[in-house]
């Protein structure tokens, strides 16, 4: 019997092209501005716009920002002066803006007293970028003026751990002049004067880290979408109850909690396909499917499937009207799935943040499907976020079952 | 104890039905008895407790006191059974699907089993006239064709007792001439129909009784005849219209009752109707209108109602 209503339900969202498209095309689109935003925010993708101002018109602050100018990492406009710079970062035309002081210390004095000769700017709402700039100064610093700072250091030992000889003092000075003509003459030269990378990134290039990758994306939106498609499909138990159907199903064998069980199920099908179809334009965007057996990703699925059904059937069943069940689980959704990482990956937010989304389904699924994908065999940790899906989505499944027909029978 | 049920068991046994309902009370002690293959109507006035009654006999409404029982058996019991068949007032079909699978849907859920689910559907829609619609989805039929749709999905697992809430509201008089024909072979068929309606003139021509609610509480009940006799119904009745209710005691006098619509209504023998002008004028009641007429169902009613609210006050 509750197949029956399942059945009803999958027909009727077969006739009713814009549900489809709802419940199918739009995830995809979604994944796929996700996945591009999420991969360029966090990987080799992001390049900053920044305003550059070179205030102090010397060789060293010139051959600086012609460094800068040659980051990969920065999109560089010249402006002339540190209010133009401020103002483009005030206006948003920048994520940040670079000063380099005309009232500052020299490039090539690394201590004592003054300003710092190079001044970032950034805003408050981009102010990770100002952080991401000052370091691409320091790494273009050691690479394009690595005479700037060996003077620097020189200067330093002199006054500071051993003072030097005048002859001393006059070699240096002869090596760190023709160390400063070769890099002004071969900025891109690679001739072992300049200041080898302290810091080696290494990204993981094994096939489950690599699986994990789409997973997490593709994870987060389906989340995202499964309890969002399961909101007008649960709150429409509101028209069963005014429309006449509840007395035809009360009056049966079946009872009321079939109209719960029908679209339970039919949200734990939906939930399977939508995940199916976000998963397999992931793997077509990441270039081919996960070397890992695809039967946890299936648990997976399945259990978020059953976790959207309890929850929005709860939801739903908690409110009086469709109306309100509408807008009470559309808020609960997106607030969930603000804080479980459907929206912005949760490494990224405060630690607060990251363990209140433990109390969301999109952050068990998201866990869930990158530990089914990433590891091999899945690890403990995919069994749990199955587990705990599992169990949240049978219990709320069996709370709407008690509401609803509370609220059918008077 | 409960006895074993016997085919001759009634349909429907309401015994004393009580509920209250947000400070009112909506079912105030109902006793209605539907045999098997009778068609019985439940009607009243707006707030009478027609809906009360049939959401309490489909399981919707439960009772402060009273008793229903179904085919011989408890309520409850028989529900689970498919015993009781409820075809609710809205069309409750899903719109996008077609009529065949709607009727699978309902079929299904009523209990039917699956062996018989499609040929009682082919047969179903034979006999609703409905056979060549079978796959078209459900909005794209017409009001009656949908009501027609509507009873058949009620109908399928061969209830005992059948609910119908307003069946022919919103419908033309064919199609309601063809529902009471569906519903009178249901019947012959030995399934026992309560309805409720507005519509009492038809339902006094169709129905086996007609039971009367007012406040919760059954009125008047029996045949048309019967209640056409039982409250003031004769061949035929003299109708004032007063030009004021100062009227009220003279009209009285004269034998004359009040009528829902503000129209007082006596009894008719052979009446001179401008004898009965100069009485009343000589009363001091100057009438703006006066004639006689063959009695409804409506009027009687009506006037059982006012007479057990007078009585109740």
């Amino acid at each position: 019997m509750r197949w029956a209503v399942c059945r009803a339900q999958a027909l009727a969202l077969a006739g009713d092209g814009g549900a489809l498209a709802m419940s199918f095309v739009l995830p995809v689109l979604v994944f796929l501005v996700f996945a591009a935003i999420f991969s360029s925010a966090t990987g080799d993708d992001l390049r900053l716009q920044v305003a550059l101002a070179d205030e102090a018109a010397t060789p060293l602050s010139r051959r600086l920002a012609a460094a800068i100018a040659r980051d990969a990492s920065l999109r560089v406009t010249s402006v002339e002066t540190r209010a133009a710079a401020d103002t483009r970062v005030a206006e948003g035309a920048a994520d940040a803006a670079i000063v380099l002081r005309r009232d500052g210390r020299g490039l090539d004095t690394l201590a004592g007293d003054g300003l710092a000769p190079v001044l970032v700017l950034s805003h408050p709402a981009r102010a990770v970028a100002g952080g991401i700039v000052a370091g691409a100064v320091q790494r273009a610093y050691f690479a394009a003026l690595p005479d700037a700072a060996l003077r620097g250091a020189v200067a330093l030992v002199d006054q500071v751990v051993v003072p030097l000889t005048p002859e001393q003092r006059a070699a240096a000075a002869g090596v760190l002049d023709e160390m400063a003509a070769d890099a002004a003459a071969d900025p891109d030269g690679d001739d072992g004067a300049a200041f080898s990378s302290l810091v080696e990134t290494s990204v993981r290039a094994d096939a489950s880290a690599q699986a994990s990758v789409p997973a997490y994306y593709a994870g987060a939106v389906a989340a995202l979408f499964i309890l969002l498609a399961g909101v007008p499909i649960a709150a429409a138990l509101h028209d069963d109850l005014a429309s006449g159907v509840a007395d035809r199903a009360v009056a049966g064998p079946a009872g009321v909690a079939a109209l719960v069980d029908g679209r339970g199920l039919f949200l734990v099908v939906q939930g399977v396909a939508q995940a199916a179809v976000i998963f397999a334009v992931s793997w077509v965007w990441a270039g081919g499917m996960p070397s890992a057996p695809l039967w946890p990703w299936a648990a997976a699925a399945a259990a978020l499937g059953i976790a959207s059904a309890g929850v929005t059937l709860c939801l739903a069943s908690l409110c009086a009207t469709a109306r309100q069940a509408t807008t009470a689980s559309n808020i609960a959704v997106l607030v969930a799935s603000a804080v479980g990482g459907s929206m912005v990956p949760r490494f990224l937010m405060p630690p607060w943040l990251q363990d209140l989304g433990w109390g969301t389904p999109n952050a068990w699924a998201i866990t869930a499907f990158t530990e089914a994908l990433g590891a091999h065999p899945a690890g403990p940790s995919t069994w749990v976020a199955v587990g705990v899906l599992t169990l949240a989505g049978g219990v709320t499944w069996g709370l709407a079952r008690t509401l609803f027909s509370r609220r059918a029978v008077r | 104890m409960t006895s074993a049920r016997t085919p001759d068991d009634p349909a429907l046994e309401v015994d004393g039905a009580c509920r209250r309902l947000h400070d009112r009370q909506v079912l105030g002690g109902v006793h209605l008895v539907v045999p098997r293959g009778a068609l019985v109507a439940v009607a009243g006035p707006n707030g009478a407790g027609k809906s009360s009654l049939m959401r309490a006999i489909g399981g919707r409404l439960a009772l402060d006191a009273g008793s229903i029982r179904i085919a011989g058996g408890d309520a409850a019991m028989a529900r689970r059974a498919g015993r009781l068949g409820v075809v609710p007032q809205d069309v409750a079909l899903q719109p996008q699907l077609s009529v065949r699978e709607n009727l699978r849907l309902w079929s299904t859920l009523a209990g039917t089993p699956r062996a018989d689910v499609t040929a009682r559907i082919e047969a179903g829609l034979t006999w609703i006239g409905l056979a060549d619609r079978a796959s078209s989805r459900v909005d794209t039929l017409s009001g009656g064709m949908r009501r027609r749709v509507n009873l058949l999905a009620g109908m399928l697992h061969r209830p005992a007792l059948l609910l119908l809430d307003e069946p022919t509201v919103g419908v033309d008089a064919d199609a309601r001439e063809r529902i009471y024909v569906l519903l009178r072979e249901l019947c012959a068929q030995g399934m026992g129909v309560l309805l409720a309606t507005h519509e009492l003139e038809e339902a006094g021509q169709h129905c086996d009784t007609v039971v009367v609610l007012d406040a919760g509480r059954v009125v008047a009940a029996g045949a048309r005849a019967e209640l056409l006799a039982a409250h003031g119904g004769h061949d035929g009745e003299v109708v004032v219209v007063p030009a004021s209710a100062d009227a009220s005691g003279g009209l009285r006098a004269e034998g004359f009752a009040p009528a829902s619509d503000g129209e007082w209504v006596s009894a008719a023998a052979a009446v001179d109707l401008a004898s009965l002008e100069r009485r009343l004028a000589g009363r001091g009641i100057a009438v703006s209108e006066i004639r006689l007429r063959r009695p409804t169902l409506t009027g009687v009613v009506a006037r059982a109602i006012a007479a057990h609210r007078e009585r109740a006050s």
